[in-house]
């Protein structure tokens, strides 16, 4: 994919990234290689920063840096063993490190014993990669790509090429950078990046979405973690339709569309799609992960809530003191007041105003009940008051499970189901927005048509030129 | 009229066939306007620009060419980038837009559509008509553009967005 396009991207990227470790280091030059070593910025070698600016001839002063890796990643490194760097001017060429020179080695680190045959005296990050390639990458290595920038000097026209070597590390440590600084040679700028996946995890991710996809690739991203997945076949009469994220085409000879960790479920039966978001991309976002509506599977919140409470009785016990009628919710209450009685608990207090209610009845058998219901409303106050505490927790539990589940909904969601299908064969945009579909087809319809007299005109010129 | 239909009138307009030239224009003649008229913005010139196309396409069709459609249209855009050089201007679509669509019974559509089409810049506008009205493919308006294909694609994806966005 590091297309040139693609590439100048990288570079600006790499560029804007390194240049804040860059002055972070430079606003305090005595710990400056404590801290580029810990923002993960590492120039390999005793010397160091023997980039420079090139002069007309592609050749390098020395001593002044350059502003695209300034002289102060001098200060990162020793001062020992100092060996004037070669710059050829079209790219940094390392001097070879020779093992039996006495010289120390370019980095503290000890390569591990899978490193043993390798040659270290090479050194060059290059011939690390292409060994890795021929002989397995170590364990923790997720990616590793060149993100350099182009130092183009429009007087001369001359173009030079700074290299910036991006390594992707799983579960990253002082110790796996060790290792690897330890392979190579004094002038490779190296940046290390924390990595979720290595890369034979990313390998066997790639491996199963090719299965599970059978109408897309899979790639591994050479400039990061990313897997890609890549739609193949499809006529490019229907990539209109594609509503995934198309990030570019990568090769004219392929002619196939990428699509970053997003398959289009266009042409794919929805029982070929059944690969799990979080199975396949771990920590990655599932809205990323998979462009199959069908898959959104939302947490369990819903085993976990407690169910909803009963309504709060409170409001209906003083409608009881004056209805006799009895309700089901009412007789259900009297009947647990038997069992607050025999457990001992104490008898309720009349409210005061059904006891006003009461002197102003005289009429016994109405006394008797109103003196009944007045109890029962009591212990309907006490009963959902004890229980309105407890479920002040429940309410509290059961809206933040629902705030949860709104916002994982939202987040599954979006970019995902963006267009309905109607009855008509039309489509409605989930959002209200026009459809990528609907856009075509209107700028489709715009179309002009010339005057009637052009062509009578155009005649009139041939034949007036013959 | 595919590509080898094309080719076929081509021919016969190379012996000077004028039926298949007339089937020519009329079969192009809408695609390659809109084209024109979204580069230079201008009826009167893209309509003179159309003629230029015809005429130097009925001097001398072009023979040999795999793709003589992506031809056509690259000739015309090439005319018209040259007109507006020679003025030394860019066009905004708004400037015109009045008059575009004013004997359409749906010229309202329209006009919002040409809005929207005259808010994008120039390229994005370029690949979106050559691809929409002219029907080309987005290897070939890379060939007419001088850019790499994922470029073209990825603008007219963005182009497509903003497109979404300003008519909604």
């Amino acid at each position: 994919m590091i297309k040139p396009k693609i590439y100048g991207i990288f570079c600006a990227l790499a560029l804007i990234s390194a240049l804040p470790l860059l002055t972070v280091s430079a606003e305090s030059e005595t710990n400056a290689a404590e801290t580029a070593s810990e923002e993960g910025l590492y120039m390999c070698g005793d010397e160091g920063g023997e980039l420079v600016p090139s002069d007309n001839e592609g050749n390098t002063a020395e001593g002044e840096g350059n502003d695209i890796f300034p002289a102060y990643i001098e200060d990162i490194v020793p001062e020992e063993n100092p060996v004037p760097a070669t710059f050829d001017g079209a790219e940094m060429i390392s001097p070879p490190y020779d093992p039996d020179s006495g010289e120390l080695p370019p980095a503290a680190g000890e390569p591990m014993e899978m490193f043993a045959d390798y040659d270290k005296g090479n050194g060059d990050i290059e011939d690390i990669r292409e060994y890795w390639e021929a002989n397995g990458y170590p364990e923790y290595v997720s990616f590793i790509c060149d993100q350099g920038v182009a130092e183009y000097d429009v007087a001369t026209q001359t173009e030079t090429i700074h290299h910036l070597w991006k390594i992707g590390i799983a579960d990253i440590s002082e110790e796996k950078k060790e290792e690897v600084k330890a392979l190579v040679s004094r002038e490779q700028h190296l940046f290390f990046t924390p990595c979720g996946y290595t890369i034979e995890e990313r390998r066997a991710i790639g491996e199963k979405l090719s299965l599970e996809y059978p109408l897309a690739e899979v790639s591994l991203s050479k400039y990061g973690e990313e897997i890609e997945a890549v739609i193949s076949g499809y006529p490019e009469e229907e990539w209109d339709n594609i509503e995934s994220d198309i990030l570019s085409m990568f090769t004219e000879e392929n002619r196939i569309i990428r699509v970053l960790k997003s398959v289009p479920t266009i042409g794919i039966p929805e029982t070929e799609i059944a690969v799990e978001p979080n199975e396949n991309f771990g920590e990655e976002s599932p809205e990323t992960a998979s462009g199959n509506d069908s898959e959104i599977v939302f947490p369990a919140f819903t085993q976990d809530v407690e169910p909803s409470p009963e309504p709060d009785a409170t409001e209906s016990a003083p409608a009881f003191a004056t209805d006799n009628s009895p309700l089901p919710e009412q007789t259900a209450v009297y009947s647990n007041r038997d069992d607050y009685l025999t457990e001992g608990a104490p008898a309720p207090s009349i409210d005061p105003n059904k006891a006003a209610d009461i002197e102003k009845s005289k009429n016994p058998e109405v006394e008797g009940a109103i003196s009944e219901i007045g109890g029962v409303a009591a212990l309907i106050n006490q009963e959902s008051q004890r229980s309105g505490n407890e479920s002040l927790w429940i309410w509290i539990s059961a809206a933040a499970a629902a705030a949860l589940v709104i916002t994982a909904a939202m987040i599954l969601g979006r970019k995902r189901l963006k267009t309905f299908s109607l009855a008509d064969g039309g489509e409605v945009s989930e959002d209200g927005k026009m459809t990528k579909a609907e856009v075509v087809k209107a700028v489709e319809e715009s179309k002009i048509t010339p005057s009637d007299r052009v062509f009578q005109e155009i005649v009139e010129k041939i034949n007036k030129e013959e | 009229m595919t590509d080898s239909e094309l080719s076929l009138k081509l021919n016969k307009v190379h012996e000077g066939d004028i039926q298949a030239f007339e089937d020519i224009y009329n079969d192009m003649k809408t695609p390659i306007m809109t084209v024109i008229m979204r580069v230079v913005g201008n009826r009167e010139t893209a309509e003179d620009l159309l003629q230029e196309v015809f005429v130097k396409l009925y001097r001398s069709p072009p023979k040999d060419v795999s793709k003589p459609r992506a031809y056509i249209f690259k000739t015309a855009v090439n005319l018209a980038i040259d007109s507006l050089r020679a003025e030394d201007r860019t066009v905004s679509l708004e400037e015109c837009e009045g008059f575009m669509f004013a004997n359409d019974s749906d010229s309202g559509m329209k006009l919002d559509i040409e809005r929207a089409m005259g808010k994008l810049d120039e390229a994005k506008r370029r690949i979106v008509t050559l691809h929409i009205n002219a029907g080309l493919k987005f290897r070939e308006i890379a060939e007419i553009m001088g850019i790499p294909l994922g470029t073209a694609i990825w603008r007219y994806n963005e182009a497509i967005k903003k497109l979404r966005e300003m008519l909604s």
